[in-house]
Formats: C-alpha cells, sequence, structure tokens
C-alpha cells in the first residue's frame, strides 16, 4: 500500500563520486582489485554534512536543537521551526491510503491529527519516503527510530568513472546500506561516467547497457527487485521487502565508449558486484526458553495480583524479560501489595534483582516480601491512629520532623531489615550478599480525611510516580543511576545505611485528588521514560497512560487490571527486555 | 535505547601482511555475522574498529551493528606498531561518542574494548602515557590477544584485564579468537545490570588465557 506511492518519484541528491581507476590491473576474481574502488557514502555526507547526517536512516532525527519532528498530546505532528527542513514533505492524506499522513514542513507548526494513524516524512525533493512513524510511540522519534516501522529507504549512491586512459577493463564492488527481514528497503544506484580531458575541463559520457547478470540473483531469490533504470535515473534499483538474513550480491557490467581515440577498443566496461547484508528481524530471535526446574530459588516467569478493598483498587503483574527468557533465566523482578484492613492502609513493594548477579531473582522476593512484612510490623508498634496524628500535624512546619522521624522509624526500619533478610540467607546460602542484589522500591499510602498520604523509599533505578486529576505529576523516586547504565545503587549495599543516606532515600507528599500511583522497575521506566526529566514530565505520563488505553483500562471498576497490566507487560520496544514489573493504583 | 560500544584496535602493521590480515578480516565478518544472531546484540552493539601501524585511523566509526559494513583493512609493507597512538585516538573516540547517564540523556553500556596485537608498542613512551588515560574510561573490561611469537605479553599486562595469546597467525585461530570475542560480547549484552569488571567465559583450546 504504503509503496506504491513511489512507483513514479524521483530520487534526489546527485552528488557526484570520482572512482579513480585502476592502472593495469586484471579484475578477473582477484580480491586485490576491490581496491581500487570507493564507497561512496562519506563523499554524500561530504557535501551536505548536516543534513545528511539527519537524514540517514537509522539515525536519529534529532538535531542540535531538538528534534525535527514531534508529536504533542493531542498527536498532532510539530515540525521545529528552528531546523532546516526544506528536505521533507507533508502533505494530507487525500488517497485512499487512510492510515498515510504525509508532513510538509514548509508550513512548519502545522497541526495534523494522526489520530491511530500512522504517518511518514517525505523527502520533498525526491518524494522518497524518509521515516514512518506509528503514532503509538511518535512522541519518541528520533529517540528509538528503530521501534516505529521504519521504512528502510536510502539515498542513492553513486558510481562515477573517470574513464580517461583507460586501457583495461576494471570491476568494482560497493556495498549497499544494510537493510531488515521484513522491513521496506529501497536503494538506488547511480552510475554517471566522466572524462577528464584536463584537470578543470571535463565530459560527460553516456552510459551504455546496464546488464544484471543471472536472472535468479541473490537478491531476487529473497524477494528484492533489481532493475535497470537507464533512462529515468541512470542506475539501477533495488527495492522491496528482504525475506531472509544473510549477505547476498549481484553482478552487474556496464559500458562507456572508451578513451581509446584509435577506436581499437570502442566501450570500456565496467564489471563488479552489489552487495547487500540483511540483519534478521531481532522479533524473530529471541527465544522463550523454560527455566531451570531444578534451579534454586524457582520463580514463576510472570506473576500477578488485585485487590479491591475500601473504594481502592490496586493490580500488579511482573513478566520475565525477552533477555532472560531467551537464555532459559528466571525471573528477577518481584513485588508485593498488601492492604491492612485495621488501619486501612496501602503498602507496594516492586523490585528489581541485578541481571548480572545470579541468585538476584530471591534477592528481590525477600526485599518485597520482608519490606512489606517489616512496614506492618512498625505500623502496629506506631498505632494506627498516633501515625495519622503525626502526619495531620506535620502541616505544620514546626512539626515536620516528627513525620520524618517516623517515616524513618517505619520505612527505614523496613528497608533496613528486608537488606538484614537477605544478608541472612546469603550467608546460609554459603554465598556474598552481592549475589542477592536488587534494587527496592517501597511505597506507603493512607487516605488521611480527603488527601493521600504517600511515603516512598527508594534504592536503585526504576521509579514511583504519582499522578493528580489534573495530570500533574510528582516524582516520588527517581532512578539513581550512574555515568554509564546498568550502573545503580543496590539494598544489599553496606555503605547506603548510614542515617543520612536512609534518610534521603524517604519522600512522602500529601497529595489532592490524587488519580494514580505507578511503581515499576527499570524495564518499564527506561523504555518509556528515557531520563529522570521524562519522569515528572505531565506530557509523557499522559501520552504513556493513552499509549497503554487500549490495553489497560484504568478504571476502579476494571476487576481485571492485573491481567491487563501482565499482558500490556509483553509490549515491543526495540533495544528494551528486560524484566518488567508494574504497579498500579487507582483510588 | 542504551548501546553496547565495542571497541576493536587492530595491528595493521607490515607483519600483518598476507595471510594474518586476510584472517582478521574474515574473523571480523565471522564475528559481525555471529552477533547479528544474537538478538541483544543485534539491538543494542555498536562498533568501532581502529586500527593501528605508521598511522593510526578509525577505519569504522562507532556504528550500530545493523548497519556495520565490514571495512577493508589495508596493510603498509613494513613499518613501527603505534599502538600508543591508537590508545590516544581511542580516548578520543570514546570522549567524542560515548553517551554517559545525564538528567537528560540514558547512557551506554560500559564499553568493551579489544586490541590485537603480534608485535609490542613501538611507541613505548606515548604507550605508557596512554595507559592510566585509557584505564579512565572505565570500559567493562580490556582484551588482549598478543597473536604470534614475537607479541610481547608483558607489554600487554599494564593495560589488560584479560590476554589471551594465539601461537599461529592463521585463519582458524584468528576465527576461535573472534568467536570468543563475539560470545563475551553476548554475554555482556545480556548481564543487563552489571556493575563491575566483566566475567568472560572460558576462551577455546586454541587460545590460552594468559591472565
Amino acid at each position: 500500500m504504503i509503496f506504491r506511492l513511489f512507483g513514479s518519484l524521483m530520487f534526489k541528491n546527485k552528488t557526484e563520486v570520482v572512482l579513480m581507476p585502476p592502472k593495469n590491473e586484471d579484475c578477473s576474481g582477484n580480491s586485490n582489485v576491490n581496491k581500487n574502488m570507493q564507497i561512496f557514502e562519506p563523499e554524500l555526507s561530504k557535501s551536505k554534512p548536516s543534513d545528511d547526517e539527519r537524514l540517514s536512516v537509522g539515525s536519529d532525527l534529532i538535531g542540535d536543537r531538538g528534534p525535527k519532528v514531534s508529536v504533542d498530546v493531542q498527536n498532532n505532528v510539530l515540525i521545529n521551526p528552528d531546523l532546516a527542513l526544506k528536505d521533507e514533505k507533508v502533505l494530507s492524506d487525500t488517497s485512499e491510503n487512510s492510515n498515510i499522513v504525509f508532513i510538509d514542513p514548509l508550513k512548519s507548526q502545522q497541526n495534523i491529527n494522526l489520530g491511530l494513524k500512522d504517518g511518514v516524512i517525505l523527502d520533498s525533493e525526491s518524494g522518497l519516503l524518509i521515516k514512518k512513524i506509528s503514532s503509538v510511540l511518535v512522541e519518541k522519534i528520533g529517540q528509538t527510530p528503530n521501534n516505529i516501522g521504519l521504512l528502510n529507504i536510502l539515498k542513492p549512491l553513486s558510481i562515477e568513472t573517470d574513464a580517461s586512459n583507460l586501457s583495461a577493463d576494471w570491476c568494482f564492488s560497493i556495498s549497499l546500506k544494510n537493510s531488515t527481514v521484513g522491513i521496506d528497503f529501497r536503494q538506488h544506484i547511480k552510475l554517471l561516467a566522466r572524462k577528464k580531458l584536463a584537470p578543470t575541463k571535463e565530459q560527460k559520457q553516456e552510459i551504455k547497457e546496464i546488464k544484471i547478470l543471472g536472472k535468479e540473483n541473490d537478491f531476487k531469490k529473497i524477494g528484492l527487485d533489481i532493475s535497470e533504470d537507464i533512462n529515468t535515473l541512470g542506475g539501477i534499483s533495488v527495492y522491496g521487502v528482504p525475506s531472509a538474513s544473510g549477505d547476498y550480491k549481484v553482478q552487474l557490467t556496464f559500458s562507456v565508449p572508451s578513451a581509446d581515440y584509435n577506436n581499437m577498443k570502442p566501450e570500456v566496461r565496467y564489471q563488479g558486484e552489489v552487495k547487500l547484508t540483511v540483519n534478521p528481524d531481532p522479533r524473530s530471535l529471541w527465544k522463550d526458553l523454560p527455566s531451570d526446574p531444578n534451579g534454586v530459588f524457582q520463580k514463576q516467569p510472570t506473576d500477578k495480583k488485585i485487590i479491591f478493598e475500601s473504594g481502592v483498587l490496586c493490580a500488579a503483574a511482573s513478566r520475565r524479560g525477552r533477555s532472560h527468557a531467551h537464555e532459559g533465566l528466571f525471573r528477577d523482578d518481584d513485588f508485593c501489595v498488601e492492604y491492612l484492613k485495621d488501619g486501612d492502609f496501602w503498602v507496594i513493594a516492586v523490585a528489581d534483582g541485578a541481571g548480572s548477579c545470579k541468585l538476584s531473582r530471591r534477592g528481590s522476593q525477600i526485599a518485597c516480601v520482608e519490606a512489606v512484612h517489616s512496614v506492618k510490623a512498625q505500623l502496629l508498634k506506631v498505632g494506627y491512629s498516633a501515625f495519622s496524628e503525626t502526619v495531620l500535624k506535620s502541616q505544620s512546619l514546626s512539626e515536620i520532623g516528627s513525620i520524618k522521624n517516623l517515616l524513618y522509624d517505619i520505612l527505614g526500619n523496613a528497608a533496613f531489615n528486608a537488606y538484614q533478610k537477605i544478608g541472612k540467607q546469603a550467608e546460609e546460602f554459603g554465598k556474598p550478599i552481592k549475589d542477592f542484589s536488587t534494587t527496592l522500591n517501597l511505597t506507603l499510602c493512607k487516605k488521611i480525611a480527603s488527601q493521600w498520604f504517600i511515603a516512598t523509599y527508594a534504592v536503585g533505578d526504576g521509579g514511583v510516580v504519582a499522578i493528580k486529576a489534573s495530570g500533574e505529576v510528582l516524582a516520588l523516586s527517581v532512578p539513581e543511576e550512574g555515568e554509564y547504565a546498568g550502573q545503580t545503587h543496590f539494598l544489599t549495599e553496606s555503605g547506603i545505611w548510614k542515617a543520612e543516606e536512609v534518610a534521603k532515600r524517604i519522600k512522602y507528599f500529601l497529595v489532592d485528588d490524587l488519580k494514580y500511583i505507578f511503581a515499576m522497575t527499570d524495564g518499564i521506566t527506561d523504555p518509556y521514560f528515557s531520563n529522570t526529566t521524562d519522569l515528572s514530565s505531565r506530557e509523557l505520563w499522559c501520552d504513556f497512560i493513552n499509549n497503554i488505553k487500549p490495553l489497560v483500562l484504568l478504571e476502579k471498576n476494571n476487576s481485571k487490571l492485573d491481567e491487563s497490566l501482565l499482558t500490556w507487560l509483553d509490549f515491543w520496544v526495540h533495544g528494551n527486555h528486560d524484566d518488567r514489573t508494574v504497579a498500579v493504583f487507582v483510588p | 535505547m542504551r548501546r553496547l560500544p565495542v571497541f576493536l584496535l587492530l595491528d595493521t602493521s607490515g607483519s600483518m601482511r598476507g595471510e594474518p590480515i586476510e584472517a582478521v578480516k574474515a574473523g571480523i565478518s565471522c564475528l559481525v555475522s555471529s552477533l547479528r544472531q544474537d538478538p541483544s546484540a543485534l539491538e543494542s552493539v555498536y562498533l568501532c574498529i581502529i586500527t593501528f601501524d605508521r598511522e593510526v585511523s578509525v577505519v569504522c566509526p562507532l556504528t550500530a551493528l545493523q548497519d556495520f559494513i565490514v571495512p577493508d583493512l589495508q596493510t603498509p609493507i613494513s613499518g613501527p606498531t603505534h599502538l600508543g597512538l591508537a590508545l590516544e585516538l581511542l580516548c578520543k573516540e570514546v570522549d567524542k561518542n560515548i553517551v554517559k547517564t545525564t538528567s537528560e540523556r540514558k547512557g551506554d553500556w560500559r564499553p568493551l574494548l579489544f586490541i590485537l596485537t603480534d608485535g609490542s608498542p613501538s611507541d613505548k613512551a606515548k604507550y605508557k602515557e596512554m595507559i592510566p588515560e585509557v584505564k579512565k574510561k572505565n570500559f567493562a573490561t580490556i582484551v588482549c590477544c598478543a597473536a604470534g611469537m614475537k607479541a610481547k605479553k608483558e607489554d600487554l599486562e599494564p593495560l589488560a584485564d584479560h590476554i589471551v595469546s594465539l601461537d599461529v597467525m592463521d585463519s582458524s585461530s584468528f576465527s576461535q579468537f573472534f568467536k570468543w570475542v563475539s560470545s563475551s560480547v553476548g554475554i555482556s549484552g545480556s548481564s543487563m545490570g552489571i556493575t563491575n569488571s566483566l566475567k568472560l567465559p572460558p576462551p577455546p583450546a586454541s587460545i590460552q588465557s594468559i591472565f
């Protein structure tokens, strides 16, 4: 459907690249000959560096001044007017291709409602499709281009001959940009022949007889068409949707009039190969292997729980990530959700066992269960009514210390008890506690008068966020991250138990009009909120909730919220395949 | 998306000319195609190749595995082995290309470094000067492969976390080495959340692990 649109469109970019012909070298089967060939891509980017970089497929559409194209909450496509956009074209969809919208950057900031359609970005000069964007995650454009149905349509490559003083036929080898199984590919190879008459003088030469050798060539075998476009485009085109991965090549010949004025040899023949690598579709590579049935500390690949009490719905789900399923490893994430009927308290814990530590699945499990259990015990000790009184009193500034102390006692101790319990387990098992490394996001909620009191203790990545009816986002805990990915703090570290360290990990809020609380491990925060600033972004949360809506109805009367969360957790985002755990609180 | 950057530093000095360099090229092709069969590598690995002889050059800047095209490697007829200069260039490439976590961006995974040489650095002073600089870059692991009898392991010790040696510089040894590199990259690719130095799989029989 989409592809049909480009049948009659022209290619852009007439960049010319000079190929230096070899001197007196034989081309038949000698691999050294290929060294005389140039690969053309760098030359293309030299001519138009910044634009080419931004437009090249597979790289970001992000320039120095932010995303070139973004999509706002209402699915309007916004074009950044600061950026040079002359190469892109967006038009309203007028054809029967109702799932396509063209975007015209010349009219910057125009709003086109994509609804649930897909969008595409076109090159205005050539009409080439640069990028297809699906509205599902369009706000991510430029950040995760691979997850949004990229159409692999590329700029033309050029071969230019310098046919002066050529006595021998010679051969070439060029590599097309890599493609991927199942993704549209289109590449034009431009052939230019030029005879140098003097250093500054040259003459264009006619290209004759482009021939693709072998009817059943490698490209055809995998469903790619290859055609000679000598008239319209002056070269060949390769296009289609590759059906199998691997390295493929096609033999090609063409000729130009010779520089031999004695006409002993009327033309120079070029022959060589066009090579293409097709990547496998990563989705086809993931295996789903069961975990070891005899392994210690068994854990099911998925888990879920739902509680509906006193007008509040709380649901949680956890799913083993593809990276673990691929190797038959256990789920390292865990959660524990409990409602304390007596005092009307909610306690939610989510934890992510460190992927590099062999027994972390047990660490995360103990962390959640023990922390929740310990909060319950501490609350009993404090007394339920004393807790509420302290919270209410703490609204005056002079009394703020008492709630801090109280939370330190409850949440700080709960975390510390969990740490000790893991230590004990490690000792019993005869392994260092490091093997049980886990993060912990612990949340305590209680309705006090018309407001919700929410307090968290968090160590490591993942996050807890409260969203108000107004859309305002309160980040109750933000990921702790090192300079490189995967570096974070763990509950199992001995260095995090100084009083001030414990205190700084505790946060609390008294919230009006609470709509939701989300507690998540990094398997979800990573793909959806690419940095800590994003995690408190009202727009991103609004998009997130809209995005999951088709699968997850965040309503109090949804008695299957846990199931739908679990189904949703299987979502696909390129490069993000960690375990995923979420707990949602709908008051 | 988080990238797993892998840097390959390859000796292209004169002694590598002929069969060895052809074997290395074949090895890289093998490495790339086997990594492409690993879904987490396919989605996260970025490769950069730097060669060193008299000249040092980035023959392939940090490129997504999906888009990677195996470059042609040239060797001069003879000449020095400027590993020190190569490390300097490596540090520049790391500074230029590696993304660290900030509140605005997710950082890359800790990069991996594999160095393949069949001799010893000719620019010893530069080499010594660069070792602490390379260490500062906080690679998840630095593996040196000393290929052939002339490779001096003791020169590599201060730099490497692991040294492996290949007695013979033929295609089967190199292909074994690159297979091993590919399994090391695979492991680190799926061990998300790693915080300390990487545990490598045991090398195959034809590769001797020195430490």
